[in-house]
């Protein structure tokens, strides 16, 4: 019998600092709803996103991460409505500056889960890819201080 | 020139990290601060439950009505979240990141009642 989905949340980040930089971090945060075993769909989702993360941020920061420098959260699950296959990214790289943190928008991507995920064919895609402005720009102003809302 | 925000659900659960374990009767006495906690910013409690973690527990405090993003990280501030949780929080909010209120669990983690209000027990029966 195929055991009910549930909405799976998990984190994905690592941190680093750069010479005459602030320290930084990236955070990758996948959904997905599924079916099946917790313990083994968290292993499956992990094996799958874990390489998937360390390419994006290769190519958003130019550093190569080891697995053991990526932390993985989950969160509660919580019933699904329905299976889906699809896993929703989202990423955020974190900097620390004046005592604060500040997050920028990177672009978000869908992942299918089941398919092992292949880092070349995601390279391709990376040579096309690129920000879309006006989210790019919506960041840029928490960085300079100039509109934070109260 | 403006500039767009992205609208953010409103929330309807506070999620509290504690690490640190301490008696029932802290607990208790914690419930009816952010009872009061949260009347002040016009906002009901109406369940509370706990979770233990490694270094302490956690706590999923259910309000009505829900609120916007900013507000239920300041109620979370309020209430003594961890401070690194509401800086992240926060950074995350003015991102329009929708799942900016993350809280870890380990996998089946039971949740248990602490408090539910009266009004809510009566609700669910009528």
């Amino acid at each position: 019998m195929r055991s009910a989905a549930r909405v799976y949340r998990m984190t994905l980040s690592t941190r680093g600092y750069s010479l005459g930089q602030n320290a930084w971090s990236v955070e990758g945060h996948y959904t997905g709803a599924l079916p099946g075993d917790i313990h083994d769909v968290r292993l499956d989702l992990a094996d799958l996103c874990i390489p998937h993360f360390r390419r994006t941020v290769l190519r958003h920061t130019g550093q190569r991460i080891s697995e053991d420098k990526i932390r993985v959260g989950w969160e509660r699950e919580e019933p699904a409505l329905a299976p889906s296959s699809d896993i929703r990214v989202e990423f955020r790289e974190m900097t620390y500056r004046g005592k604060q943190t500040y997050a920028r928008r990177l672009p978000a991507e869908t992942l299918r889960y089941g398919n092992k995920y292949d880092p070349e064919a995601d390279y391709d895609e990376a040579e096309d890819y690129e920000y879309e402005d006006e989210e790019y720009r919506s960041d840029e102003y928490q960085e300079n201080g100039d509109e934070l809302e109260e | 020139m403006r500039k767009r925000r992205t609208a953010l659900n409103e929330e309807s659960t506070l999620k509290i990290d504690k690490d640190c374990l301490v008696d029932e009767d802290w607990i208790q006495d914690y419930v009816r601060m952010a009872i009061l906690i949260c009347r002040l910013k016009d906002v009901r409690v109406v369940r509370m439950r706990k979770s233990l973690t490694r270094k302490g527990f956690h706590l999923y405090i259910t309000i009505a009505p829900a609120v916007k993003a900013e507000l239920a990280n300041r109620l979370q501030f309020l209430l003594g979240d961890d401070c690194g949780r509401i800086d992240h929080n926060r950074a995350r909010i003015r991102s329009g990141l929708q799942r900016w209120n993350i809280l870890f669990e380990r996998p089946n983690a039971r949740l248990r009642a602490v408090y539910r209000s009266i009004d809510a027990s009566s609700r669910t029966t009528e």
